[in-house]
């Protein structure tokens, strides 16, 4: 899942268009197309933090694989002030610091890296530029709430330079936060495809027979754990499990199958 | 290649900061306050740091040398260790860190004259402790970065009544190489058979190069000592050992090894759990594995049969004073 929140829908556009995604009705506006979901939150760090937290709520965990909850990618992406880097410079972010309650976070820099800068999430535009900083509004409550449903290392915030101090911030220029994602699209696409690969790296094991066992037997909570390892065991030690064996279309209850699966991987060979 | 360094605010101008980072022209610097808000932030992601790790130079205020467990030692009465760095450079998929860490990022401890002197102060206290290096990280395999080690042998070799353990699967020995041996330090050598450390010790110099770094070592006057911790139970362990044994002990000398010590396999239960989560395709861990006191193993049987034998190996090369089981 690749989640994207942007302030809004003139940055966000691009995107849409892009990656080719479709309107749904939702609190907020809200695009989507397979595994891609783009919400636009409005300006604001807590607009920011209540877009991501419904967006997270969307994905709620199917599988007990932690991995597969929480491998989904966040990604903040929108424009932002700088002293004095260029107009159209693009980054990531390494350090997000919120003006307002001094919080920080580091997001991890992944690599191949987009050039990285701090970022000062402030509450209302600031009339100076604070040095070796971007200046955004959103980021700060994003990765708040966005780490919440993923690995740090796959909640990313991308901001291009839309002011500076030759060309101050007088009032937001639609058109010109439009064309700045636009003439950074081929970047912000890569960089994309690559979070996307690093959350793949996660999925090692494909266990997703365990919803057939499921829906065939039933299961409880702390059974569900225990079946999923099971079938990751079974992986491992036997061979990928791609249908219910026959021996146990038979098998009355969700204690059978979960001790025949526990004897099957426990006979095994256990040479490394 | 490190691409990103985060730096403690209040060592930024420190020297061995401005050299470390000398090493890395084209690496991002970052500051922080206190390293732990980078290296214990939650949501982190130990496997896909692991794949890019940053270095974290930070300052360590306080514990710079803690006892060691109660049964953790090779003869000494009293024993200490001390991380001036935490994580590894190497991938071995049994280390605890995995399961202890949150982080895959490496912290260096910069202030190591305070390592150093609450090393000399604890001596003052005790009668020959032992302090151990390499519980938190390798000892060597970083030293081109850090020269941690050279700074503190100096210092032992002035410390008569310390005593150093390096520990280590690293061949990083050029440093000690070009300076004459201690009598108070030992460099231990870690090892597993050569298809275990294929299969679980990612980036770990070969069994091979080690004997070899080892025996250059030895022949120089430095004490050695062999580490066979953890033991991987599998059904063709002896022949394994034998042949490690055979390996090492055609190169090196055993009459004039310090010490040898082994332990089997086992992780408490947090951390085997987290490393589970994290790599849940690794076949050590989807082995039938039980869980006693908090502690994941092979069992009590197995276990036991894993160290009678390779006890009983080693004692075909190795005086059995010398041999020390870990538990």
């Amino acid at each position: 899942m690749l989640n994207l929140v942007l302030a809004t829908k003139t940055e966000a556009e691009p995107l849409i268009e892009e990656l080719k995604l479709k309107h749904e009705p939702a609190p907020f506006p809200f695009y989507k197309k397979d595994q891609v979901s783009l919400i636009i939150s409005g300006i604001g760090k807590c607009r920011a933090a209540a877009a991501s937290a419904w967006l997270g709520g969307l994905g709620a965990p199917t599988s007990v694989n932690n991995h597969q909850n929480k491998s989904g990618c966040w990604l903040n992406i929108g424009i932002a002030g700088h002293l004095d880097a260029a107009i159209g410079t693009i980054f990531t972010a390494h350090k997000v610091l919120d003006h307002g309650c001094d919080k920080v976070w580091y997001p991890p820099r992944v690599s191949p890296p987009l050039e990285s800068e701090n970022l000062i999430t402030v509450d209302k535009p600031l009339t100076t530029y604070i040095p070796n900083q971007l200046h955004d509004m959103e980021a700060s409550g994003f990765i708040e709430t966005a780490r919440m449903f993923s690995y740090a290392e796959l909640v990313q915030c991308i901001k291009v330079v839309s002011d500076n101090a030759d060309q101050p911030f007088t009032k937001i220029d639609t058109h010109l936060a439009g064309s700045l994602i636009q003439d950074n699209l081929s970047s912000i696409l890569l960089f994309m495809d690559h979070l996307q690969e690093l959350a793949n790296s996660l999925n090692t094991l494909d266990t997703s027979i365990s919803e057939e066992f499921t829906k065939k037997w039933k299961f409880s909570a702390s059974q569900k754990v225990i079946l999923e390892r099971l079938l990751q065991r079974y992986n491992v030690l036997l061979e990928p499990m791609t249908a219910i064996p026959d021996e146990l279309s038979h098998k009355g209850s969700s204690k059978d199958i979960l001790r025949w699966l526990n004897q099957s991987v426990n006979n095994a060979s256990h040479s490394i | 290649m490190i691409q990103t360094i985060y730096i403690e605010d209040s060592i930024r101008e420190h020297p061995r900061t401005l050299e470390i980072c000398q090493r890395y022209p084209n690496a991002a610097l970052i500051s922080c306050e206190r390293y732990t808000s980078v290296f214990n932030s939650n949501s982190q992601n130990f496997r896909l740091q692991k794949q890019q790790p940053s270095l974290i130079l930070a300052n360590k205020h306080k514990g710079h040398v803690l006892p060691t467990p109660p049964d953790y030692g090779i003869g000494g009465d009293s024993n200490f260790y001390f991380s001036h760095m935490l994580n590894c450079v190497y991938d071995c998929r049994y280390c605890f860190l995995q399961g202890m860490y949150r982080s895959a990022n490496y912290v260096v401890f910069v202030n190591y004259e305070d390592f150093l002197s609450e090393i000399q102060s604890t001596t003052e206290n005790t009668d020959g402790a032992w302090f151990f290096s390499g519980y938190d990280c390798d000892s060597l395999a970083f030293e081109p970065v850090t020269g941690f080690m050279q700074f503190a042998l100096e210092r032992f070799r002035d410390m008569p009544n310390a005593n150093l353990e390096i520990r280590t699967k690293s061949t990083q020995i050029r440093g000690l190489l070009s300076q004459p041996a201690i009598n108070n330090c030992v460099v231990a050598f870690s090892f597993t058979p050569e298809n275990i450390s294929q299969a679980l010790e990612h980036k770990v110099p070969s069994v091979q190069k080690r004997i070899l770094a080892m025996k250059k070592l030895q022949n120089q006057g430095w004490k050695i000592g062999l580490r066979f911790d953890p033991i991987i139970y599998t059904t063709t362990l002896k022949s394994e050992y034998r042949d490690l044994f055979s390996s090492i002990f055609e190169s090196i000398d055993p009459t004039i090894i310090h010490s040898v010590s082994y332990g089997a396999f086992r992780l408490p239960k947090p951390f085997f759990k987290k490393m589970v989560t994290l790599y849940p395709e690794e076949k050590l861990f989807a082995m039938p594995l039980t869980e006693h006191q908090s502690q994941v193993s092979f069992g009590e049987d197995t276990e036991e049969e894993c160290l009678n034998i390779v006890h009983k190996e080693l004692a075909n090369f190795i005086d059995e004073n010398i041999i020390y089981p870990c538990s």
